[in-house]
């Protein structure tokens, strides 16, 4: 009876314990605008698809993205500790935090936009440098 | 006329104090770039001279690679002096040097690049979409 007691109560610890590193995991996908990755990845893809084929593109994407969610989700429970994901909570929900967050949709378009800058002035250093 | 000199005294040190603070921001704004921000591909680019012997050649493209660098970060400087104080950049620096931070700010790199470990996978099943439409 003891014996049952206490694997019953290490089982429950057990739950509790999961359901609050994944409630963690929930809040810092959040906290790292997962939503609005995908959205931009969404977008970007889709620019390189013909026309005709987007319907059926879309359709495919968004069905690859609650396995991606997934993946991530178990990457962050298997390689973070609870203690490294409270840290980073404490961060992201001061104000600070927030409004990184509240500004990450604009800065994941800036960091496109950025690498297309770049892009275009390295090319033209690199070509200039071959035809030198 | 001793007026003068010292409102000009003034404003020519107002010039100064606020020309090293935004110098100052600035820096602050490219170290914070230069942790959260992947520069593998502005670091491969300088690659291309390491063995060049023509020492003109050499200097020649790395004044030009320096512009384009400041373009790439003058992005990044827009956007946070428009949106962060002085005190809060220099605190998420504070934040992404800690273990954690840092941790953190590796995986933020590779999941804008869609290099993430899980992304990876990820990358790999969008191109399998495109290659199927395409078939």
């Amino acid at each position: 009876m003891k014996i049952s007691t206490l694997f019953l109560l290490l089982f429950f610890i057990n739950l509790h314990g999961q359901s609050n590193s994944e409630k963690t995991v929930s809040k810092l996908m959040d906290v790292m605008n997962i939503e609005q990755h995908i959205k931009v990845t969404r977008e970007n893809c889709v620019m390189w698809v013909v026309p005709s084929q987007e319907v059926e593109y879309l359709k495919s994407f968004d069905a690859t993205v609650p396995v991606f969610k997934n993946n991530f989700r178990q990457y962050y429970l298997s390689n973070y500790t609870q203690e490294e994901m409270n840290e980073l909570l404490k961060f992201y929900e001061s104000p600070l935090g927030r409004k990184i967050t509240g500004n990450s949709g604009t800065l994941l378009e800036l960091s496109v936009k950025a690498e297309e800058i770049w892009d275009d002035a390295s090319l033209e250093v690199i070509y200039s440098y071959i035809y030198k | 006329m001793e007026k003068l000199y010292k409102v000009v005294f003034s404003l020519l040190l107002l010039l100064f104090t606020n020309s090293l603070l935004s110098q100052s921001v600035e820096e602050d704004i490219k170290k914070l770039v230069n942790l959260t921000v992947d520069m593998g591909m502005i670091y491969e680019v300088k690659e291309l001279v390491r063995y060049e012997e023509n020492e003109q050649v050499k200097k020649k493209f790395l004044g030009e690679y320096e512009k384009a660098v400041v373009l790439f970060y003058n992005a990044y400087i827009e956007f946070y002096i428009s949106k962060y104080t002085h005190a809060e950049i220099k605190e998420m620096i504070a934040f992404y040097e800690t273990p954690t931070g840092k941790k953190f700010a590796n995986d933020l790199l590779l999941l804008s690049s869609n290099s993430f470990p899980k992304g990876k996978e990820w990358s790999k099943q969008l191109i399998e979409i495109k290659e199927k439409l395409k078939k």
